[in-house]
């Protein structure tokens, strides 16, 4: 995998991660998902910022000013790379969908009564989920963003 | 990386599967209300026990310089001290505010009788116990006292049960931890809300307030509930008051007990009473809840045998609702004021409904006034 491409992954994940999240919490509790308003935009509040960062790295990387520095285009042989770069972020959109569904189907009406999953154990498998993401994601970001390099113009 | 690639789905496909085809059990059914929080509906603050205690100390304070003060007992039990031959009026917020010499009704002086209000017996001779906050050191056997409670709190198990129900502690949701004792409704093992809870100790980090018994007071009828709405039955053809309750009660048993609400009900004299526990409510369908319905009929008159020209019913309910399927106490909620709106609508307009069986013709004259001819 070549760092511009682990970039745009990056970039591209996050923002799709970010709009779902933002539909979903928003759009989710008026159609029926079991959870209150005010619970929704608790978990939007706590997932979201992860992924805000990430954003935040690449616009920096993107529109910062100074000399431009001559990047490693040709990738990094290490074979691991794609799969740290991929990989976490996979799991994180996995995890997710999994805590949902079980969130949703445990609270569902014909679920015998008191074997729902509460908010609490919702937002911790989010949280988890995204420590994943703090332990290995970030150092990507942080490389692939914050190391110096910036792309070439194209002119 | 293809290989991992592979073997990242394989996990991924396999952790579904177990998702989608374990049985999933995130809470454990409780049998009792075991460290059970609740919202209380009139929540008490350390402030508020504060203001309140000086006012009772500030009444008595004037009371002790024209009335001795002398032995006397409290069920029974004659270690206490009070002011006797003398009447003290109730503030509208509860508690002592003037005093008069008048009656032979008892105000305590601390160290203040401790109970829970539930199991303080009815004697309409002695008038009904007026309560009022004090510092647990001004309490009779206060430590000792707030210890059984919370051990109670611990067990979560119902006492103090009889016709009208059992008692309960529960721990009040607020800012500091309190203690309240709520009436509690088991109808055919079916549990209902915990309602009209009062709360009993506010434990804050440096001080502890518990409710006393601060006297008792004829005239009133103290902690008793405001009904949520009444409906009135004006009879034109003055039938048999007992006759009449009968079919009203039975009427109203049928409409708490068919659909929408399919309450487990159970018939008392005056009173018919129906709750349901951790079902999906039937009126506010988005939420689980724990409810309990309940209608009092009165009559202007002594007897049952003589006609009567009207029938009163009294509808309260206590309502708490989740909109997950848990048992945590902390989820169960009080509804909000538009759903607790939606729901008394709905149970008024059945009741309604239910009621003019009774009658052979009848005329609503307005919302919660029935003409009847009744049967």
């Amino acid at each position: 995998m070549s760092v511009e491409s682990a970039r745009k992954w990056v970039i591209v994940s996050s923002l799709m991660i970010t709009g779902a999240l933002f539909v979903f919490f928003l759009v989710a509790p008026t159609l029926g998902f079991p959870l209150e308003f005010s619970q929704a935009i608790r978990l939007l509040q706590i997932a979201l910022p992860v992924f805000f960062g990430y954003l935040g790295s690449a616009s920096r990387f993107i529109f910062k000013t100074g000399p431009t520095v001559i990047m490693q285009e040709a990738g990094i042989k290490n074979s691991l790379f794609g799969l740290l770069v991929k990989g976490p972020v996979i799991v994180f959109i996995v995890a997710n969908a999994a805590a949902f569904f079980s969130f949703a189907y445990s609270n569902r009406a014909a679920a015998e009564p008191g074997t729902g999953m509460d908010v609490d154990t919702l937002a911790t498998i989010i949280t988890v989920a995204l420590s994943l993401l703090a332990v290995t994601t970030n150092a990507a970001v942080s490389f692939l963003f914050d190391a110096g390099d910036k792309p070439a113009e194209s002119t | 990386m293809q290989r991992s690639g592979e073997l990242l789905a394989g996990v991924v496909v396999f952790a579904f599967l177990i998702i989608c085809f374990t049985p999933i059990t995130f809470g454990q059914e409780r049998k009792n209300l075991n460290g059970q929080n609740i919202q209380l509906q009139n929540p008490t603050t350390v402030s508020r026990a504060r203001q309140d205690y000086s006012r009772l100390v500030a009444a008595q304070k004037r009371e002790r310089m024209d009335f001795a003060i002398e032995d006397c007992d409290f069920l029974g039990s004659r270690t206490y001290k009070c002011i006797a031959q003398s009447k003290i009026s109730r503030r509208s917020g509860g508690g002592i505010s003037s005093i008069s010499r008048e009656g032979g009704i008892r105000y305590y002086v601390a160290p203040f009788p401790l109970l829970i209000p539930q199991e303080i017996p009815s004697d309409p001779h002695r008038g009904e116990p007026v309560f009022d906050w004090a510092p647990i050191s001004e309490a009779f056997n206060g430590t000792h006292v707030l210890e059984n409670w919370k051990q109670l709190l611990r067990a979560g198990n119902f006492f103090n049960c009889n016709d009208a129900g059992c008692t309960v502690l529960v721990r009040g949701l607020g800012e500091n931890e309190q203690i309240a004792a709520c009436s509690i409704d088991v109808i055919n093992n079916q549990m209902g809300a915990p309602s009209g809870c009062l709360t009993l100790a506010i434990i804050a980090p440096q001080e502890t307030w518990v409710r006393v018994v601060a006297g008792f007071e004829t005239g009133g009828q103290a902690n008793m509930g405001r009904p949520d709405f009444d409906i009135s039955i004006n009879f034109q053809n003055r039938p048999i008051a007992g006759s009449v309750i009968s079919a009203a009660l039975a009427a109203s048993q049928q409409g708490l007990a068919n659909p929408p609400f399919s309450l487990s009900t159970t018939l008392a004299a005056r009173s018919v009473l129906g709750v349901a526990a951790y079902r999906v409510s039937p009126i506010l369908p988005s939420s689980r809840e724990l409810v309990t319905l309940r209608v009092d009929v009165s009559f202007d008159g002594k007897t049952t045998d003589l006609p009567i020209p009207k029938l009163g019913l009294a509808i309260s309910s206590t309502l708490y609702v989740n909109r997950q399927n848990t048992q945590r106490p902390e989820d169960w909620h009080l509804p909000s004021p538009q759903q607790e709106q939606s729901y008394l609508s709905q149970f008024k307009a059945t009741l309604k409904r239910s009621i003019q069986s009774i009658c052979r013709t009848s005329t609503w004259t307005d919302d919660s006034t029935l003409m009847c001819e009744s049967r």
